[in-house]
């Protein structure tokens, strides 16, 4: 099938009529955001629905036609196709009829899909489902791919079936088998109502059927369990591979867990240790005094000025009253020092020393010498406290500053409290400032295992981090449960083989107990069926394994061509347990390849695709078009031309709807990059909005095509 | 080569019929030469995939079983 045309008119950006004409090679629609590339795609997915739903909805009319209508005006809708199938050209045309009422609402009528072949007079319209004759619907989704998510066609359901249906060497063996289920049924049927009449063996018949009924039933529970333990073994095997994927992943965050959990505790610890309570402090602890040092200082400064000047102003008193007194003493005659008197230090001494300084005697404590100059101590004190008395009015009568100076006294020796507090007050501060920097350092570390928590949660291809942990505590369970589930495999099939021997014994013999008898024939023609029945289920497998390895040898020869620069590994297409399949990249060494980087796995699922193609023109000798929506999205420059270079090379029709080889221009417009699109070999359009437009009015969005080459 | 014959030749590799009824797979490239095969496993073989036609029809699988049983009981040399 080549489409040759493509003719979209109203269809949601594309205004009024557009057309793009084909080549059998590659086609690339070229457009930016919003450009209408997938509005392309949309209108052939719509075009292509032959099941009578989404016939008709105001959703794809083109709102700038719609808005320009006319009250009570009308227009159509319509996508169209003509291609070109096994050497007729036919045309697929899907439209419908819109018309704007006076108060402004579009409703649609008249709808019609046809399949129009011939021309002039030989020209025939068929229903459109007639399409499903040259493009079965069950086909489309190997033909078109939106995005690269889209390209994985093996791992949506049925595909593997539809494959095997649509593309094995041999088709419709499902009816051949189911035919050959009924032949055996009735074949034994027949035999057994033959044997009936053999009386002679009855017994022997009977014997033997019931161990052919007791063998199938075995067989039949055998198969069942290797079915469920094959199935348990690729889940643990699915399992096991995506551990080891994220193996090293589920280490590492374990590890950083324990690291996160070890510095958590160790904050809280180290913030524990922290008393900041400065204002209980302050009270309790009189911390509040440090501020009252200098005002105690002050003070001192202020008592001892005092001091001194009252002792100034006492000592000019003192000098001034002397003099007066003196002057009056002289007026009344002088009074003598006692001539036994040597001076009170003197006499002191003498007393402490218990001996007489003048006479050299000893004088001790209470004896009569002692006591002598004690007495004349005693008067001499006596007679100076007399005098004193008698003597000067003192200067200051009260003791206000003597107070004044034994606050002060008291507050100095606080003070001396007070620097002791000082110190402890500096060493609290700066214990709590340790404490603080220990606790920012271990903030620091804290924010580097959990940005390396993030880095590899984000690299852990979708699993959370519970899958992660799960995943690494699980490891060796599942391996246990893997060995178990083919430990027992192995056990049944072994049971499977002698069983099978057992009942094709039995069904041998049972075949031969007829030997002589008349219904030794209908025996024998029942074994034969039986053995041609296992023929055809053979067949169906190996027609099954063949596809799948054709599929695969073509698949790794367009994966060569598409990495001609790059690694590629090797595809291999497996069929799974539970009967869908599988593809998947495999290096040299036999190890499966998980996470090919996004351009590698594109190009490892297109090659599937080709070669599903090419599998196809080679079984019904015409190749199918292949449409892609934005294929390329993660390819360098240099791999896209490399890929577009190839396809072309193909010899077959690819669609490519892309915002490749569109570059920035100075406006921030998009521009398209003649030097590259000069390499493609092939047709080119550029679509592009018409400017000027409305970005908030959609009703000002037109498509513009322009064939480029 | 058609379907049928495709589906012949993957029938008749199987290596326990061969085995069983001592056949040469590669003498019978088409259908016509398999229903005209002296070994009634062949024939018969060609005579199911020719005569059922893909049809999962009961009276055709009626009519497919009768004819190859028939033929097999006619022909097979006990």
């Amino acid at each position: 099938m080549i489409i040759q045309k493509i003719e979209i008119q109203n269809f949601r950006s594309y205004y009024r009529e557009n057309s793009f004409e084909l080549i059998n090679g590659l086609n690339l629609i070229i457009g930016s955001n919003g450009d209408g590339k997938t509005t392309f795609y949309e209108a052939l997915e719509w075009l292509f629905r032959t099941d009578g739903t989404n016939k008709m909805d105001t959703k794809y009319i083109s709102k700038k036609r719609s808005e320009e209508l006319m009250p009570n005006s009308s227009d159509d809708v319509r996508v169209a196709m003509t291609y070109e199938h096994k050497g007729r050209t036919k045309a697929l045309e899907k439209m419908f009829h819109f018309t704007k009422s006076f108060d402004g609402e579009v409703t649609t009528s008249n709808y019609t899909f046809s399949l129009i072949e011939g021309y002039g007079i030989e020209r025939v319209v068929k229903d459109g489902v007639a399409f499903d004759k040259d493009l079965p619907s069950e086909m489309r989704k190997f033909i078109m791919f939106k995005g690269e998510q889209d390209l994985n066609i093996l791992e949506k359901s049925n595909s593997l079936k539809q494959l095997v249906d649509e593309f094995s060497e041999v088709q419709n063996f499902e009816a051949y088998f189911s035919f050959m289920e009924y032949a055996t049924k009735n074949a034994e049927q027949a035999r057994d109502n033959a044997q009936k009449l053999d009386k002679k063996n009855a017994d022997k018949i009977k014997g033997l059927k019931k161990t052919i009924e007791q063998e199938k039933g075995l067989l039949s529970d055998i198969d069942r369990e290797i079915h469920i333990k094959e199935g348990e073994a690729e889940n643990f095997e699915g399992l096991l591979k995506n551990i080891e994927q994220s193996n090293e992943a589920s280490k590492l965050l374990k590890s950083v867990n324990q690291r996160i959990e070890r510095l958590s505790q160790r904050r809280s610890e180290t913030a524990g240790r922290i008393k900041e309570n400065y204002t209980i402090n302050l009270l309790d602890d009189m911390w509040i005094l440090l501020g009252f040092v200098d005002t105690a200082e002050e003070y001192s400064a202020l008592v001892n000025g005092l001091m001194n000047e009252r002792k100034k102003q006492e000592d000019q008193y003192l000098i001034t009253a002397g003099v007066e007194k003196a002057i009056k003493e002289a007026e009344r005659g002088f009074t003598a020092l006692p001539a036994h008197i040597p001076g009170r230090k003197i006499m002191e001494d003498m007393l402490n020393e218990e001996v007489c300084k003048f006479c050299g005697r000893k004088a001790e404590k209470g004896t009569e010498a002692w006591n002598y100059m004690y007495e004349r101590l005693q008067e001499y004190k006596a007679s100076l406290e007399g005098k004193a008395d008698e003597g000067i009015e003192p200067l200051y009568k009260n003791n206000y500053i003597d107070e004044l100076q034994k606050r002060d006294t008291t507050l100095n020796d606080n003070l001396s409290d007070i620097a002791k507090m000082r110190r402890k007050v500096q060493e609290a501060i700066a214990f709590n400032n340790r404490l603080h920097d220990d606790i920012k350092k271990i903030d620091a570390n804290l924010n580097t295992e959990f940005e390396q928590k993030k880095r590899i949660l984000a690299q852990a291809d979708g699993l959370t981090e519970e899958q992660l942990l799960a995943n690494y505590d699980n490891i060796s369970n599942w391996i246990d449960k893997k060995k178990k589930a083919e430990g027992r495999i192995d056990i049944l099939k072994r049971q499977r083989e002698q069983h099978r021997a057992i009942l094709e014994e039995a069904e041998l013999s049972l075949s031969k107990t007829s030997e002589g008898t008349a219904a030794e024939m209908y025996a024998k023609t029942a074994l034969i069926i039986q053995q041609i029945s296992n023929a055809f289920k053979n067949a169906k497998e190996e027609n099954k394994r063949r596809l799948l390895d054709a599929i695969e040898e073509k698949s790794n020869l367009f994966l060569v061509k598409l990495n001609t620069n790059d690694f590629k590994g090797t595809i291999r297409i497996i069929e799974k347990q539970n009967g869908q399949g599988e593809a998947f990249l495999m290096n040299n060494d036999s190890m499966r390849i998980f996470n090919p980087n996004t351009a590698l796995k594109t190009t490892y699922l297109m090659s599937i695709l080709f070669a599903i193609g090419n599998l196809s023109a080679e079984r019904d000798e015409t190749e199918l078009p292949l449409l892609f929506d934005a294929p390329t999205s993660s390819f360098t420059d240099t791999k896209e031309n490399e890929f577009f270079g190839v396809i072309s090379g193909l010899k077959k029709q690819v669609i490519i709807v892309t915002k490749s080889f569109l570059r920035d221009g100075s406006n921030g417009e998009a521009i398209l990059d003649h030097s590259r699109i000069e390499d493609i070999d092939g047709r080119v359009f550029r679509i592009e909005k018409k400017r000027p437009f409305d970005d908030k009015k959609l009703g000002t969005i037109q498509t513009m095509i322009t064939k480029v080459k | 080569m058609t379907n049928k014959e495709r589906m012949l030749h993957m029938v008749l590799d199987d290596k326990k019929l061969q085995e069983l009824y001592d056949y040469d797979k590669s003498e019978y490239e088409d259908l016509y030469t398999a229903m005209n095969s002296e070994n009634v496993v062949v024939a018969a073989v060609a005579r199911i995939i020719k005569n059922l036609d893909g049809s999962t029809d009961a009276s055709d699988q009626k009519k497919v079983y009768m004819t190859v049983f028939n033929y097999i009981n006619d022909n097979y040399l006990l």
